[in-house]
């Protein structure tokens, strides 16, 4: 309503965010669990006097520094500039609210990158224990950042006292900030393996390359025993209406949600046995596939967590579509035409339905729907009548729990139901 | 036009979140400057090191080359709290301008990554790539600056809301520069004519570094070279800089041409910094040590770059002030947490500063053979 909306074609925002927030999720959780992994391999070289693991952990830390400074950084600026694009008004709300937990991540960081840099670069200038307690701190720092921004994160969807006190610990320390904690942690140490099985893999000596492989798929062992616990844990505290979604109130997301579970087992069953039972054929290419599909296992569990917080982008205060609740009875009192700063046409009348609807559109709906990609609405009202479509327009939120009720006035409502009905006539826009 | 402010305030008085913003502003641009001026002097002496067969140029080349994937990393890690603290204070006009050119505004990601990994490939293969290399350095520095042209788009396109409803009307897809903007090719000079300056006044410092581990006739021979970089690009400063000044519109101008003490003063300050700074580095030239007056050169430089961008901020509150002013949005102060971002700050500071002379000083091999 305040902002400017940026067509996306095909895509659409959401998408857009996911696909940029999925990528930062895989690297920077790996930066936190891999900062861990770095140090007690170390410790253990050490400990066994093995120069073998030393160098090893020596050409992991090259490889940890090129793809969590480089891509786990700028793909963090990343989500920054796509939620700022895309979602302006919640980021807004994000910023002002957290503007000091953002500015305390942002210290952290800083530490996180220069840990690194100090670390690798460490390895010929910095005695054994020094070398060490450079590592620890780049671990310790890693992981307050982790803990400050999922402060944020957890807050979007169990704002809780935060809705009526407006007190940044209330929103801070929220409903889910523990269990989404104890799980993101416990996911980063199963990342640090994964990651750790494809370097391993590479090496050459044969004896040193079947303990190192074995050794890595231990480290997936922590998080396959507590994450369902920690699962468990959050979707107790979580609203009951997200809850429903995940398990069956949105097949989509029920999906996902399954997929992620039955991938992630996949990878325990398969990644622990065949390294620990036959490391020597253990080959860089099982060790992709694996990592592969830890991808796939974070991408669908971040969907499903912005899936389940459907039809909010912050629970109970602001809709998908940035219209605040505390803002509905005013825009359905002037239409969401004249309530935005930024509509194409400022009221329906006679002559402009069509286009006031396809304006409707654009402030309402785009936020989650495209025309005909990612989340089309063209196949949803194929055939559809337009008074039909008009009486569905009247009952959104309760046909589906993922949606917001309609928030235009009655005129407006009557022009989205004309140019949607427009939609079934047309062939798909190429 | 303009979207309303958040309506949940400010939660710090205005003023010190203005004040964080010019610091790590500051910051970010002095290390934006010594990465980019440092690639450019890099690939450019490199290349030189070829044609005349000099050893040092190479030399120098390769240590400078060998710093800038740190310095790399240091300008975003201090580029990302200013993009905080101007979402936080002038949000309402940056995701605006950011929104109407949003497709450019995202290339900034993938650009730096591509650069990022150019400069990482510059630094740690640059022996296997032989000559290539100098290519890899153009490339990266050229990406850089693409990256820079994109943030003076924005920044400039913020400060103009009069213009937004046009741009909207016919560029809702988010494909948009600001072209038509009168400062945006002298704004982007100016930033960018300072980038070979700083990094060849820091190779004063870059000398002095050196001195006691390297023969006379290089360190010294490095200090020089460094003034040179310096010299030339100030001088040529000296032409962007007023080129910009008069490009900016008469009200925006004029307090900072005499209409208002302060900010005349600071500009002119800031200016006297540089020249300042032109005359001791002239020196360095001249003296047969020629790092003392090269510091203190780089230290005016650093001086009038803070100075600017003081300046800058004010010329930004120029263009909003009929209608905005951050003094205006409401503040609910959340003092405890103030408090402990500053002693995690003092902290962070502490403990980089730790890391920092634990590897300068090199207190031995993390692993001699086992």
């Amino acid at each position: 309503m305040n902002y400017p909306i940026w067509d996306v074609p095909l895509l659409g925002g959401g998408l857009l965010i996911a696909g940029v927030a999925i990528v930062h999720v895989f690297i920077s959780q790996f930066a936190v669990g891999g900062g861990l992994f770095l140090v007690l391999t170390e410790m253990k070289g050490y400990r066994e006097g093995d120069q073998g693991i030393i160098d090893y952990v020596r050409l992991h830390s090259r490889f940890f520094v090129l793809l969590t400074l480089v891509m786990g950084a700028l793909t963090g600026v990343g989500i920054w500039f796509t939620i700022g694009l895309v979602q302006p008004a919640g980021t807004s709300t994000l910023i002002h609210t957290f503007v000091w937990i953002w500015a305390l991540e942002w210290v952290f960081f800083a530490v996180e990158i220069a840990a690194a840099v100090v670390y690798y670069y460490g390895w010929d200038r910095l005695d054994r224990r020094t070398h060490l307690t450079v590592g620890w701190i780049y671990f310790g720092a890693a992981w307050v950042s982790l803990f400050l921004v999922n402060g944020i994160l957890s807050f979007m969807l169990t704002p809780g006292d935060w809705l009526e006190t407006h007190n940044i610990q209330d929103g801070f320390f929220n409903a889910s900030f523990f269990p989404s904690t104890f799980l993101r942690t416990f996911a980063t140490v199963a990342l640090a393996g994964l990651y750790a099985l494809v370097t391993a893999s590479l090496l050459r000596d044969e004896n040193l390359r079947s303990k190192m492989i074995a050794y890595s798929a231990r480290w997936l062992v922590p998080a396959f025993l507590l994450l369902p616990i920690g699962g468990l844990w959050y979707f107790a505290v979580i609203p009951q209406d997200a809850t429903d979604l995940a398990v069956g109130g949105a097949p989509v997301v029920t999906v996902f949600l399954l997929t992620s579970l039955a991938l992630a087992a996949l990878i325990f069953v398969y990644g622990v046995g065949a390294a620990t039972l036959e490391p020597r054929r253990f080959s860089i290419a099982t060790a992709l596939v694996l990592l592969a599909m830890g991808l796939a296992v974070v991408g669908s569990s971040e969907f499903v967590r912005e899936a389940i917080r459907k039809p909010y982008i912050i629970y109970d205060y602001m809709y998908s579509n940035s219209i605040r609740l505390e803002d509905v009875p005013t825009v359905r009192a002037q239409g969401a035409l004249a309530s935005s700063k930024w509509a194409k046409v400022s009221a329906v009348t006679p002559e402009n339905r069509i286009e006031a609807g396809k304006e409707v559109f654009r402030l309402l709906c785009s936020s989650c729907h495209t025309v005909d990609g990612y989340n089309a609405i063209r196949p949803f009202v194929k055939g559809w009548p337009e008074e039909y479509i008009y009486q569905q327009l009247g009952q959104l939120d309760v046909l589906k729990s993922v949606m917001p009720p309609f928030l235009g006035n009655e005129a407006e409502r009557d022009a989205l139901a004309a140019w949607l009905a427009t939609l079934g006539d047309e062939e798909p826009q190429p | 036009m303009i979207p309303d402010p958040d309506p949940i305030g400010l939660p710090a008085p205005a003023w010190l979140l203005t004040f964080l913003l010019l610091l790590t502003f500051t910051l970010h641009i002095l290390a934006m400057n010594f990465t980019l001026g440092g690639t450019v002097i890099a690939v450019v002496s490199d290349f030189l090191g070829r044609r005349r067969g000099d050893e040092r140029y190479r030399r120098l080349a390769q240590h400078l080359v060998s710093l800038l994937p740190i310095t790399l990393a240091a300008t975003i890690t201090l580029g990302v709290a200013p993009l905080l603290f101007v979402q936080t204070l002038y949000g309402q006009f940056f995701y605006t301008s950011s929104i109407l050119m949003a497709w450019p505004w995202m290339a900034v990601v993938p650009l730096v990554i591509v650069a990022y990994y150019g400069i990482y490939l510059y630094a740690w293969q640059g022996e296997r790539l032989g000559d290539r290399r100098i290519w890899v350095g153009a490339g990266s520095a050229l990406l850089l600056v693409i990256v820079a042209f994109l943030y003076v788009n924005n920044i400039t396109l913020m400060l103009t809301p009069d213009r937004w409803h046009d741009i909207y009307a016919s560029h809702s897809n988010g494909l948009f520069l600001n072209g038509e903007e009168d400062t945006l090719v002298p704004r982007l000079l100016h930033f960018l004519v300072a980038a070979p300056a700083v990094a060849g006044a820091a190779l004063v410092g870059y000398a002095l570094f050196i001195k006691n581990r390297s023969p006379e006739g290089y360190w010294t021979w490095a200090a020089r070279y460094g003034a040179v970089w310096f010299l030339v690009f100030t001088l040529i400063q000296a032409a962007v800089g007023p080129l910009f000044l008069f490009r900016l519109p008469t009200a925006v101008r004029d307090p900072f041409v005499g209409d208002d003490t302060l900010r005349t003063v600071l500009l002119v300050a800031g200016i006297g910094a540089a020249v300042l700074g032109l005359m001791a580095m002239a020196a360095a030239l001249h003296l047969r040590n020629p790092v003392p007056p090269g510091l203190a050169a780089g230290l005016c430089l650093v001086a009038s770059v803070s100075l600017m961008s003081v300046t800058r901020h004010l010329v930004r509150d120029e263009y909003l002030s009929p209608r905005f002013s951050t003094g205006d949005l409401a503040v609910d102060s959340q003092t405890v947490l103030i408090v402990l971002f500053f002693l995690a700050l003092l902290g962070g500071v502490a403990v980089v500063g730790y890391m920092l002379q634990a590897i300068l000083r090199g207190s031995g091999p993390a692993q001699p053979e086992i």
